[in-house]
């Protein structure tokens, strides 16, 4: 093992798999509050339709909304995930780092110009990218259609290559890493279910991603070469624009083939982890180890076949739109496998009530409100009445919103003590979750609610439309919870900087678990176990064996016969 | 790193994972492209060019440098004076002998040549006025070979390290058989698809 010295060795090029880890977690906070700002004047501009209608035109509202889906799918939870993932695996297979370490350091080191390049975009002319996170053609396409258009989209593009190509790179190592660098005794199925969760994730990423890297250099070319792939003649502005005879729908097939597996390469490895953080609390093996894991593989195929059910409304022929709501209501199948993993992890359990439990059960409510309206979402007769509304907006926001920012919160105060050899603060903790779950599930809950009221999603002022009015009493409430649940994150950031220096100190295993990371040293020296790597005997969660045994055993006991 | 953290055995079996990643992933990128020029060619104002005769020639030279990335491999996995001790069987690190030596620097030219072949390709269609633009057709054959040629130029670097560095030899030359199976799909797209 190289041991890099000095400032810039040791802390910034690092190629620490737990230094590169934390960066991406500290970069996924910084990249949030930006977002969460974002999220804090769309919502201003709902409520209070006249208030900085100057500063804010229609044109930056859906700049604004475009920018804060992008950012915090791929440049917060990807991040963050990203950050755990580096973390946790090597330490929970008993390696001493990933199996490319430079390649690591690469991939965070690529990912940074892209977080810059997404800010920079803010500040050309004409401002951030339009066309929203699915950055569908025309708007994205024509430099002219709206001032977004133009060098925004630019950047737009140009960052989300980067993020794609480092995100490539950071998957590269997970697989190779999990697949070849379990200590002794790791087999496959005594592996923590979170490694088998960002495995999956992993698989998914590296074969759903390429399409859109396929779909960004057709629009590049459409953009600044004068190709027609997804353009078309079309009127703009009362004028004919001859632009070819391309077909924009064909970006949004190969947007939705990455769109959908990209949203279980967020919620797995968030399920996952929820599912590892229980069984310290429940002091019980989780439920369905084996069954959970199959259903994610069964997910993970049935992912990439289900796109189309973003589409219902594009006038596609009526059985394709039947093949894929079908496929999508099976999916429900194996998902709801993990739900119910999830639920009966809980039964018979002598619960401990600690902060990263309270976030573990949010993440199983959250689970089952937003694969309920999952349900309307996949039937296409009721799809194509909820299809743009605030309906399909609290179903995601539940999805990759609540389900992953919540899990990623209950995996931060829990491994917190492994990274920082430190404890968060347990009250601050408390009220940080009340604070976040509390709002981020109501306000989910009530854009429902408009959206069976028919509120059209990146609509900047709703109350323009008479159809509209009996929607306005939810909108101040939510408006008001939004603000409540930004505010209450500076809770966060403040137990998080603090308890780095200030926290009491933690022991090796302070939540008495079984899994590897918990009897290397916290924080973990480099390269993770001293001199001889762990063992392992057993099962990833064997608590509460039974009568007359320790109440947990961890995976380097050796079994007694 | 000090020289490599992982024992030999281990890091061998995930540089192979690592090929295997690296060539679904590509994989699915041209599978993408395929899946838009099929969707594509069904519209109105479709028509096929004809393309430039020396890609078949481009071909050739592409197939050729495959067998003699082959050979190396093989040279260098069953060295010609390691036959009788067969212990040194499977290994990588046998030094070629003969006409085997210069398999890897030809097929990294015959590489370079190939791509020196498809940008005279290039040229010969913009000789003629078919520019990226012109119609879907040439918008896709640009989009194909380039993206296809610089997929080539990466696997020759990893030939090229592979010239000093034995060790990945082996996945050098998978990635590359690759990248020819990736070439015949092009063309067979190009040529009868759509
Ligand atoms: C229970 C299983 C699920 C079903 C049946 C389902 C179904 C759907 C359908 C049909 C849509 C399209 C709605 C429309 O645009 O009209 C949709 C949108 C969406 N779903 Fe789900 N979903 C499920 C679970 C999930 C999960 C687990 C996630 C995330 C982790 C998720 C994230 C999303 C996102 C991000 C969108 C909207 C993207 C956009 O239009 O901007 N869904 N869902
Ligand atoms: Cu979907």
């Amino acid at each position: 093992m190289e041991h890099r010295q000095g400032f810039l060795g040791k802390y910034v090029f690092s190629f620490d798999h737990k230094v590169i880890g934390i960066q991406y977690i500290v970069t996924a906070i910084l990249m949030a509050v930006i977002a969460g700002a974002l999220a804090v004047i769309i919502r201003t501009r709902l409520a209070w339709p006249g208030v900085g209608a100057k500063a804010f035109p229609p044109e930056a509202y859906i700049s604004f909304v475009t920018m804060h889906g992008t950012l915090m799918v791929f440049f917060v939870v990807s991040l963050a995930l990203s950050g755990l993932a580096n973390f946790l695996i090597p330490l929970q297979i008993g390696a001493r780092d990933m199996a490319y370490p430079f390649l690591n350091m690469l991939s965070f080191w690529t990912v940074v110009p892209a977080c810059l390049i997404m800010l920079a975009s803010f500040f050309v002319t004409g401002g951030a990218a339009a066309s929203g996170w699915t950055a569908y053609p025309p708007l994205s396409a024509v430099k002219e259609a709206v001032p977004g258009s133009g060098l925004g989209q630019t950047l737009w593009l140009l960052g989300m290559a980067l993020f794609i190509f480092s995100f490539t790179m950071g998957g590269l190592n997970f697989l190779t890493t999990t697949l070849n660098l379990r200590t002794r005794g790791m087999t496959m199925r005594r592996m923590p279910i979170t490694v088998w969760g960002f495995l999956v994730a992993t698989v998914l990423a590296i074969l759903a991603f390429p399409p859109l890297t396929a779909a960004a250099l057709m629009l590049l070319a459409d953009r600044h070469l004068d190709t027609s792939f997804f353009v078309t003649d079309m009127l703009m502005g009362g004028k004919y624009r001859a632009l070819g005879d391309g077909t924009p729908l064909l970006f949004q097939h190969l947007f939705w083939f990455l769109g959908h597996p990209e949203v279980y390469v967020l919620v797995l490895p968030c399920i996952c982890m929820t599912f590892d953080i229980l069984p310290a609390f429940t002091r019980r093996p989780i439920f369905g180890y084996r069954p959970s894991v199959y259903a994610m593989l069964v997910i993970g195929v049935l992912s990439m076949i289900v796109w189309g059910h973003h589409m219902f409304v594009t006038g596609m022929n009526p059985y394709v739109g039947k093949y894929f709501s079908i496929a999508t209501v099976i999916i429900t199948a194996p998902f709801s496998i993990l739900g119910v993993n999830l639920l009966a992890s809980l039964w018979r359990a002598r619960m401990r009530f600690a902060t990263p439990m309270l976030f573990a059960l949010a993440v199983i409510s959250a689970v089952g409100l937003g694969g309920f309206g999952g349900l309307f979402l996949g039937t296409m007769t009721s799809d194509i009445y909820f299809h743009d509304t605030y309906f399909v907006v609290g179903h995601f926001h539940l999805m990759i919103g609540t389900v992953t920012l919540l899990s990623i919160f209950g995996a931060t105060y829990f491994w917190f003590p492994k990274m920082f050899g430190r404890m968060m603060d347990e009250r601050l903790g408390r009220w940080h979750f009340w604070l976040t779950a509390g709002p981020m599930i109501t306000i989910f809950v009530l854009m429902h609610m408009q959206g069976l009221g028919g509120m059209l999603r990146r609509t900047y002022d709703p109350s323009l439309y008479p159809y509209n009015e009996h929607n306005s009493t939810l909108r101040l409430p939510i408006t008001l919870l939004a603000f409540l649940l930004f505010l209450a994150q500076s809770i966060f950031v403040w137990n998080f900087t603090k308890s780095i220096f200030k926290g009491e100190k933690a022991p090796a295993n302070p939540w008495e678990a079984t899994t590897l990371e918990w009897q290397a040293p916290s924080p973990p020296p480099h390269g993770n176990f001293g001199e001889q790597l762990p063992v392992v005997h057993r099962f990833a969660y064997e608590y509460s064996p039974g009568e007359g045994q320790a109440d947990f055993v961890p995976q380097t006991v050796e079994k007694t016969a | 790193m000090t020289a490599d953290a992982l024992p030999a055995p281990v890091r061998a079996q995930s540089n192979r994972v690592l090929v295997v990643a690296l060539i679904a992933t590509t994989a699915m990128l041209f599978t993408a492209f395929a899946a838009a020029y099929l969707e594509r060619s069904g519209a109105r104002g479709w028509r096929r060019l004809d393309l430039p005769g020396i890609l078949w020639a481009n071909t050739l030279v592409l197939a050729l440098s495959s067998v003699a990335a082959e050979i190396a491999r093989r040279s260098r996995a069953r060295p010609f004076d390691a036959v009788k001790d067969r212990s040194n069987v499977a290994s990588f690190t046998g030094k070629p002998q003969g006409i085997a030596r210069w398999a890897l620097p030809a097929s990294v030219l015959l590489g370079l040549l190939f791509l020196a072949g498809q940008a005279a390709a290039w040229a010969e269609l913009r000789a003629e006025g078919v520019f990226l633009p012109t119609s879907p057709y040439a918008s896709f054959f640009y989009l194909l070979t380039a993206i296809h040629a610089v997929h080539v130029a990466a696997a020759l670097l990893a030939l090229s390290v592979a010239l000093t560095r034995a060790r990945i030899l082996g996945l050098a030359v998978g990635f590359w058989h690759f990248m020819g199976i990736v070439w015949l799909y092009v063309l067979l797209i190009l040529k009868v698809l759509g």
